[in-house]
């Protein structure tokens, strides 16, 4: 996540603004804004909201649920074969499901294989 | 065996309203995990459960697993009574939703899809973030690992 410093400064740059600039514009000390952009110090929202609104953004900020993590996903991500899902990502999703079609296809042609053998047909 | 395009096809030239979820919207997101059936989340409108029962009709839908002989008809009333159908059809396989574990119904899922075209017809899916979320919530040590690979897929998508 990109820090109060980063994004205070990502701002300005963006605006091509200096410091003094943005804040004149945002009425406070060069020397805060200068503090803020090296992490000396952690503005208030009002004030993280005035300086980028100085600098020609809107501060928005919005909720959402964290990344869920589980040991029993994470594990079993340890062995998925990323070079099929690759080559998968490759195709269509037409293809994606003709390939699926032909491998059930193939398991469908098995069973019936395996019936015969067991005398089932 | 299924046959993914004709029950697709079916839905699709009725026009009938509906969500690809589950193994086979995992395949459309690029899984390389097997999967036989074909899961929709339905619009449950009256008009919507009337394309329904035309879409399927010709492919004789009825109970998965249940014995021949059931009093079962395959009608609006049907539809209408229940929510959730897990059906055999001579397409194959086919569970139909009326609402999703942690996931909803089939409005409150429409803004979280995509669409792909697929058989010459635009067909909506799950997207990849929602089909982890419901397939989470849905709870079953049997879908970890399914998980495991959306997951998989999303890191690949970054």
């Amino acid at each position: 996540m990109l820090s109060i410093a980063l994004l205070v400064r990502k701002a300005r740059v963006h605006a091509g603004l200096s410091q003094r600039e943005v804040a004149a514009r945002a009425n406070m000390p060069q020397s805060s804004v200068g503090r803020i952009e090296a992490g000396l110090v952690s503005p208030s929202f009002a004030t993280l909201a005035r300086i980028l609104d100085a600098a020609g953004f809107e501060l928005v900020a919005d909720i959402r649920p964290k990344p869920v993590t589980d040991a029993a996903v994470e594990a079993y991500k340890q062995d998925i074969d990323r070079t099929l899902l690759r080559e998968n990502l490759k195709k269509t999703p037409e293809e994606r499901v003709l390939s699926l079609q032909a491998v059930v296809r193939l398991a469908d042609e098995a069973r019936r294989a395996g019936r015969t053998l067991r005398g089932g047909e | 065996m299924t046959d993914f395009a004709r029950l697709l096809g079916a839905l699709a030239d009725a026009h009938v309203e509906c969500i690809v979820i589950g193994g086979l919207a995992a395949t459309i997101h690029g899984s390389a995990r097997l999967t036989q059936d074909v899961d929709v989340c339905y619009a449950r409108t009256p008009d919507n459960i009337r394309r329904l029962v035309d879409a399927l009709k010709p492919l004789k839908p009825y109970p998965r697993g249940a014995p021949r002989g059931l009093p079962f008809s395959w009608d609006e009333a049907t539809i209408e009574a229940g929510l959730n159908f897990t059906l055999a059809t001579t397409a194959g396989p086919i569970d139909l939703l009326g609402e999703v574990i942690g996931g909803g119904t089939y409005a409150a899922l429409h803004s979280h899809t995509v669409t792909a075209t697929l058989f010459g017809r635009e067909i909506r899916c799950l997207d990849l973030d929602w089909l982890i979320r419901t397939k989470r919530a849905a709870g079953r040590a049997r879908d970890l690992e399914a998980i495991a690979e959306l997951e998989a897929l999303r890191e690949e998508l970054r």
